[in-house]
C-alpha cells in the first residue's frame, strides 16, 4: 500500500511538472533560508555557552550619571569585591592593549589580553598544550592562541618554552589554546600576566584609582537570587569611593549574566564588538516570514491544482476509498516533497554558508548530528502539514458527484483562500520592501551625513608619545605630508575623559563636556572647521593647558570649544571668543578659570548614533602631560601605500622596538557601521528572496489561474480583444490583490519603522516614497510575473482552446 | 466576397498526417447563406476555421473582401476578423462571469464603441433576439436556445459582413433549433452573409446554397431550390 502510494505521489509529481518544480524551488529558498537564518541565531545567541561555570559568571559594568553602560572598571575593583562580598565567590579581571611583538628581528603589533592568574578558572578553554592551572603563575608567561602559535612558529605544538619579546621584555611561552568554532567573547589573540600592563601605566597609583576605568572585571556569583541586592550593595560601595573622584555625580554597577553580553550593544567598550539582540529578533522573524511564504505557495498552489486532482478524489472515493485514506495520501506527498526539499536546502546552505560566513565575519558550521537530523525532520515535518495539511483536507472533502462533473474550480472558498494567500504573500513582501528602503536609506544618512571631519588620507597610529617631537620633524620633510598631529582621542573613537564647563558668572550651572586634549595642528590634520577664532599656535606660550594643583587659580591654557558646548553656554561662535569659561570643582579640584579662542564644528567622536556632546580641545605641551595617544598624519591626497611605507621606516628608525601600528581613519570610520552594514546586506538579501519566493508563487498561481481562462480567452480574442487588452485583463486580478495587499502592509510597517527611526538621533524624516515605491514596485513584479503567463496565453491560437470542449 | 483558390489544410500528430482540406476552391457570394454539410472528420469545422482566420491554411489562395489572407499578419487577420466577422458556436462560448447583457456588450467594447451607443445597440439587439427580459441574468440561468440567441446577438452586434456558425443548433432541441435557424435566415435576408457548419440535412433549406464535403474535397456545391417559408419550416422542425 505504502508502494502504491509513493508511486502515485511520484507520477503525481511528474504530470504538472511546473507546478511542482515550483512548490519545490519555493519550499528549497525558504527552507534553506530558515536553516541558514537560524545558524546564524544559534551562533549570536550560543556566544561564551563552552566555558564550564558560564552559568554562574557575570561581568561588571559601570554606570555613571545618564551615560551608557561601559566594561571598563577601576583596575582595583576585583580585589575590592572579592573582600568585600560574600556573595561573590571569585573575581577576575581582563585588559586589552596594543602590543608589540618582536620576533627573528621582526616587529609585530599585536593585541594582548592582560589576565589575572586565575582567568583559567572562569574560561576554561582547551589548551593544546601547557597546564591550565600553571600557565598564567610566571611574571613572564605568554599564553598563545592556536592562530597565534601557528603565526609565529609554523605549528601549533612543541612551541613550550619559546620565546617572544612583548613591548621589549621577554616572555616564555606556556600554553597554547585549541581553536574552536564555538564562539565567545574573548579576544584570540596573546594572553599574558596583568602585571605586564600596571608596568604601561603611568605610576602605580594608577592601580588603585576609583576614576581609572581600564580592566573588564568578571566575578562568579553562584547564588543568582542575591544578584539584585548585590547590584544595589556593590553600587553603593562604588559609589561612595568614586564619588568626588570625577566630575560623575552618581556611580552605579549592572551585573550582567556572561551569556548575554555579546548581544547586549549598549554597554561600551566590550573587549570584542557586541552583535544585536533587535537584529537576531529581526532575523528570527524575518526567517519565519519566508518559511511563511514558501508553505503559502504550496498551500496555494495545491489547491488551485484541485481541479485536476479533483477527478481522482472522485474516481478513489467512488472506488471506496476513505477521507482517512485520501488525507494520508496528500499528506504523504506533502511531506515527500518537503522532504526532497529539505535535503536540497541542505545542499543550498553548504553551498552559500562560505559567502555567508565572510559577509557576516562568523565561522558557522552545518555541524551533522543526531539532534541537528531531529530537528530537520521535525522542521520538515512541521512545514509539510502547515502547508500540506489544507489541501489535503480540501481534496478529501470533496463531493466526488461534483468533481467528476468538474465543478471544483468554482469553489467560492478556494478561490477567497488563494486570494486571501496572495494578499497575504504580497503584504510580508510589500512590508519587507518598505523596512529594507528605510533602512538602506536611514543607513546612508548616517554615514553620508557630515561627520565634522576630513575621514580621507589620515593615517592613525597608536601610541608615540616619546618620539613624537622627532616623527613630526622628520615627516614634515616628506614631501606627501601635509600635517602631524597627536591627541588623546581621535575621531570615530570615543573620548575617554570628561570635565566640567561653567559660566564665570554662574559657577553654580555645571555643564558636563568630553575632553579631547591634543598637540598642535589637530585640527588641520583631521580637517575640524574653525568657526571662530584661531587654532592653537605656538606664537601664544600660554595656549598649554596645564593644571596648578597647588594654586588652583593659577593654571593656565586656552580652551577651544565645540558648536554644541557654544550653545549650550548661550553663545554664538562669535559671541564665545575671549569669553572666559570656569573649570574644575569635580574630585576635590579646585575651580580655574580660561579663556576660550575659538569655536569649532561639531565632530562625531563615536558614530552617528551618538548625540555629539559638548566638548573641549586642550593643548598638551608635549605629548605625555596630558596622555596623548595617538600619533595622526594627514597625507595628500593619492598618496600610495609605499608613503605608509616611508613612514614606517621613519618611526622604526626613531624606535626599533614600537611596532608601526596604523589605520586609515577612512578604515576605521568603515568599521564602526561594520554591524550595521552587515545586517543591511543581509535585510536586503532576505528581502530579496522574500520577493522571489513570493513571484514564483505568484507565477505559478497565475499559470493555473490562466489555464482555467483559456476558453474566455479564445472567446474574447476572437470577439475582437487585442492581445494587451487581454494581457491587461489577466494582470488585472492580481493588482488589485496587490494593492490591498499593500494597503494593509503599509500601515504596519509604517508604525514599526517609525520607532525604528525614533532610536535615531540623526534621521531622515519619514520617507514616503518608500511606501509609494513598494506599492508600485510590488504592482510591477506582480504584471512581470503575470505578464509573462498572460501573453503567452493571450497569443495563443484561439482555435486550440476552443476545439477541445 | 471570399475566394478559396487550391487550399489545403493538414493536421501532423504523433505518427499520422491528417489532411482536414485537400486543395479546395470555392467562392462564397455577398448574401449567400451557405450550409456546410458531410460527415464528422470530412474537414467543415476546420473551413470554417480558415475561413474565420482562426486557422491558416498550408497552401493556396484565400482571398477575404479583397485581402489576401494567406499573406496577412496575424494582427492584420485579428483586425480583418474584428471588423468583418461574427461566430456562433454549437456550445454557445458565453463567458460563464459575464451577464446576458455583458457578453453581447463585449465585441462593442472591444471595437471602442462609446458607451452610449453600445447602450443603444445592445437594446435593440436584444429585442431583435427576444432575450431582453433576461438581460442581467448570467448564461448558466438560461436554456440553451437561450444561450444560443444571445450568443448570436453577440455575433451580430458589431452587424458584421460575415456570420460564421459551426452547429449552431447543435446542443439544442427541435423547437430552439427552428427558432435559432428562423433568426439566421432573417439575418439572411437582411444582408448578412452567413456560412455554417451543420449535421442537419433539415437545416439547409433556410440557406440558398449547400455545400457537402468529404475526406477535404467537395462532394457537392449547389443551389438550394424550393426554399421553404420560414413558417412552413417552423412546422416541419416542430411536426
Amino acid at each position: 500500500m505504502v508502494n502504491l502510494l509513493l508511486i502515485v505521489a511520484w507520477r503525481n509529481f511528474w504530470r504538472d511538472k511546473t507546478t511542482s518544480f515550483i512548490q519545490l524551488s519555493g519550499l528549497v529558498i525558504g527552507l534553506a533560508c530558515f536553516i541558514l537564518i537560524q545558524l546564524y541565531v544559534d551562533n549570536q545567541k550560543s556566544y561564551n555557552s563552552q566555558f564550564t561555570d558560564a552559568q554562574n559568571i557575570y561581568r561588571i559594568n559601570l554606570i555613571r550619571d545618564e551615560s551608557k553602560p561601559q566594561a571598563q572598571t577601576p583596575l582595583k575593583l576585583s580585589q575590592e569585591l572579592t573582600s568585600n562580598f560574600q556573595q561573590i565567590d571569585d573575581a577576575t579581571r581582563v585588559a586589552s592593549n596594543g602590543i608589540s611583538v618582536k620576533h627573528s628581528q621582526n616587529i609585530y603589533a599585536e593585541r594582548g589580553l592582560f589576565v589575572d592568574k586565575n582567568y583559567f578558572s572562569f574560561f576554561d578553554f582547551e589548551l593544546l598544550e601547557g597546564d591550565i592551572h600553571t600557565a598564567l603563575n610566571a611574571p613572564d608567561s605568554l599564553v598563545l592562541h592556536e592562530d597565534m602559535a601557528i603565526k609565529y612558529f609554523s605549528r601549533s605544538t612543541g612551541v613550550l618554552g619559546n620565546r617572544l619579546t612583548i613591548n621589549g621584555k621577554e616572555h616564555q611561552i606556556t600554553a597554547v589554546i585549541k581553536k574552536n568554532n564555538t564562539p565567545h567573547t574573548m579576544p584570540l589573540t596573546l594572553i599574558l600576566p596583568i602585571e605586564s600592563y600596571f608596568s604601561l601605566l603611568p605610576s602605580e597609583a594608577w592601580q588603585t584609582r576609583w576614576n581609572y576605568n581600564a580592566t573588564v572585571t568578571f566575578a562568579k556569583i553562584a547564588n543568582k537570587s542575591s544578584i539584585e541586592n548585590l547590584t544595589r550593595a556593590v553600587s553603593d560601595y562604588y559609589d561612595e569611593r568614586a564619588k568626588g573622584s570625577s566630575s560623575f555625580k552618581t556611580n552605579r554597577v549592572v551585573i550582567e549574566p556572561l551569556l548575554n553580553i555579546y548581544l547586549n550593544n549598549v554597554t561600551t567598550y566590550s573587549l570584542i564588538p557586541p552583535g544585536s539582540a533587535v537584529m537576531v529578533t529581526v532575523f528570527d522573524i524575518v526567517a519565519l516570514m519566508i518559511l511563511l511564504l514558501a508553505c503559502v505557495n504550496f498551500t496555494n498552489l495545491s489547491t488551485a491544482a484541485a481541479m485536476r486532482r479533483g477527478k481522482d478524489v472522485g474516481v478513489r472515493k467512488a472506488l471506496g476509498a476513505s477521507k482517512h485514506q485520501l488525507i494520508t495520501q496528500y499528506l504523504l506527498e506533502a511531506i515527500l516533497l518537503t522532504s526532497a526539499a529539505t535535503v536540497i536546502s541542505l545542499l543550498v546552505v553548504e553551498l552559500f554558508l562560505p559567502s555567508f560566513n565572510i559577509l557576516m565575519n562568523t565561522e558557522i558550521n552545518l555541524a551533522y548530528s543526531s539532534s541537528l537530523g531531529l530537528q530537520l525532520i521535525s522542521l520538515t515535518l512541521f512545514v509539510a502539514i502547515a502547508a500540506g495539511s489544507y489541501p489535503a483536507f480540501y481534496l478529501s472533502n470533496l463531493s466526488p458527484a461534483h468533481v467528476l462533473k468538474g465543478l471544483v474550480s468554482t469553489s467560492k472558498t478556494g478561490n477567497l483562500l488563494r486570494q486571501g494567500l496572495i494578499i497575504l504573500q504580497f503584504g510580508i513582501a510589500a512590508f519587507l520592501l518598505v523596512s529594507s528602503l528605510i533602512v538602506n536609506w536611514q543607513m546612508q544618512f548616517v554615514k553620508d551625513m557630515p561627520q565634522g571631519f576630513d575621514r580621507e588620507n589620515v593615517v592613525v597610529v597608536n601610541r608615540g608619545a616619546d618620539i613624537y617631537n622627532s616623527f613630526k620633524t622628520q615627516l614634515a620633510r616628506h614631501p606627501d605630508v601635509i600635517s602631524t598631529t597627536m591627541s588623546h582621542t581621535v575621531p570615530t573613537k570615543p573620548t575617554r575623559t570628561s570635565n566640567i564647563v561653567r559660566p564665570v558668572n554662574d559657577i553654580s550651572s555645571e555643564i558636563w563636556v568630553g575632553s579631547n586634549p591634543v598637540s598642535y595642528d589637530f585640527f588641520q590634520t583631521f580637517g575640524i572647521k574653525l568657526l571662530s577664532g584661531r587654532d592653537f599656535s605656538k606664537t601664544y606660550t600660554n595656549d598649554i593647558y596645564v593644571e596648578n594643583e597647588n594654586d588652583w587659580q593659577a593654571s593656565t591654557g586656552k580652551l577651544i570649544i565645540n558648536q554644541s558646548l557654544a550653545t549650550s553656554l548661550g553663545w554664538s561662535p562669535e559671541e564665545a571668543l575671549d569669553q572666559m569659561v570656569t573649570m574644575g570643582g569635580a574630585g576635590g579640584d579646585g575651580l580655574h578659570n580660561h579663556q576660550i579662542i575659538a569655536v569649532v564644528e561639531d565632530s562625531h567622536y563615536i558614530n552617528a548614533k551618538n548625540a555629539i556632546s559638548p566638548m573641549i580641545y586642550l593643548l598638551s605641551g608635549q605629548p605625555r602631560d596630558l596622555s596623548l595617544r595617538w600619533t595622526s598624519i594627514r597625507l595628500k591626497a593619492g598618496a600610495s601605500l609605499q608613503t605608509v611605507k616611508e613612514l614606517e621606516q621613519v618611526w622604526l628608525g626613531l624606535d626599533g622596538n614600537l611596532t608601526f601600528k596604523y589605520d586609515w581613519l577612512s578604515d576605521l570610520f568603515s568599521a564602526s557601521y561594520r554591524n550595521e552594514n552587515q545586517q543591511t546586506e543581509l535585510l536586503n538579501i532576505f528581502t530579496f528572496l522574500a520577493i522571489m519566493v513570493t513571484s514564483i508563487g505568484l507565477f505559478g498561481l497565475a499559470a493555473f489561474n490562466t489555464q482555467q481562462r483559456v476558453k474566455e480567452i479564445a472567446i474574447r480574442k476572437i470577439l475582437g480583444a487585442s492581445t494587451s487588452q487581454l494581457c491587461f485583463m489577466l494582470v488585472n486580478q492580481f493588482s488589485r490583490l496587490v494593492l490591498l495587499a499593500n494597503i494593509i502592509a503599509l500601515p504596519i510597517a509604517y508604525w514599526l519603522m517609525r520607532d525604528w527611526l525614533n532610536g535615531f538621533i540623526y534621521r531622515i524624516d519619514m520617507p514616503y516614497s518608500a511606501f509609494i515605491l513598494s506599492g508600485i514596485f510590488s504592482l510591477i513584479i506582480a504584471y512581470i510575473t503575470v505578464m509573462v503567463i498572460a501573453y503567452r496565453a493571450a497569443t495563443a491560437k484561439p482555435v486550440d482552446s476552443l476545439s477541445c470542449e | 466576397m471570399i475566394t478559396l483558390n487550391n487550399i489545403s489544410r493538414s493536421f501532423i500528430g504523433d505518427e499520422v498526417e491528417t489532411v482536414a482540406i485537400d486543395k479546395m476552391s470555392l467562392s462564397i457570394n455577398k448574401g449567400e447563406f451557405l450550409s456546410i454539410l458531410g460527415p464528422s472528420g470530412c474537414g467543415k469545422s476546420t473551413l470554417l476555421n480558415v475561413l474565420g482566420m482562426l486557422d491558416n491554411i498550408d497552401q493556396g489562395e484565400f482571398t477575404f473582401l479583397a485581402h489576401r489572407v494567406e499573406q496577412c499578419s496575424e494582427n492584420q487577420c485579428a483586425k480583418l476578423r474584428k471588423q468583418h466577422i461574427g461566430f456562433i458556436f454549437q456550445n454557445f462560448n458565453l463567458i460563464d462571469e459575464l451577464t446576458v447583457e455583458q457578453n453581447i456588450e463585449l465585441p462593442l467594447y472591444y471595437h471602442n464603441v462609446p458607451k452610449e451607443e453600445r447602450k443603444k445597440r445592445v437594446n435593440e439587439v436584444l429585442k431583435r433576439v427576444d432575450i431582453a427580459h433576461r438581460r442581467k441574468h448570467l448564461p448558466a440561468k438560461l436554456s440553451g436556445g437561450q444561450q444560443q440567441r444571445v450568443a448570436i446577438a453577440r455575433a451580430i452586434i458589431t452587424q458584421p459582413a460575415l456570420v460564421l456558425a459551426d452547429e449552431p443548433t447543435g446542443n439544442l432541441d427541435s423547437k430552439n433549433s427552428a427558432q435559432v435557424m428562423e433568426l439566421l435566415q432573417e439575418l439572411n435576408k437582411e444582408g448578412s452573409t452567413i456560412v455554417m457548419v451543420t449535421h442537419a440535412p433539415e437545416h439547409v433549406q433556410y440557406g440558398t446554397r449547400v455545400l457537402e464535403l468529404l475526406d477535404g474535397k467537395i462532394l457537392r456545391d449547389e443551389k438550394v431550390e424550393n426554399a421553404v417559408p420560414s413558417a412552413k419550416l417552423t412546422e416541419v422542425a416542430c411536426g
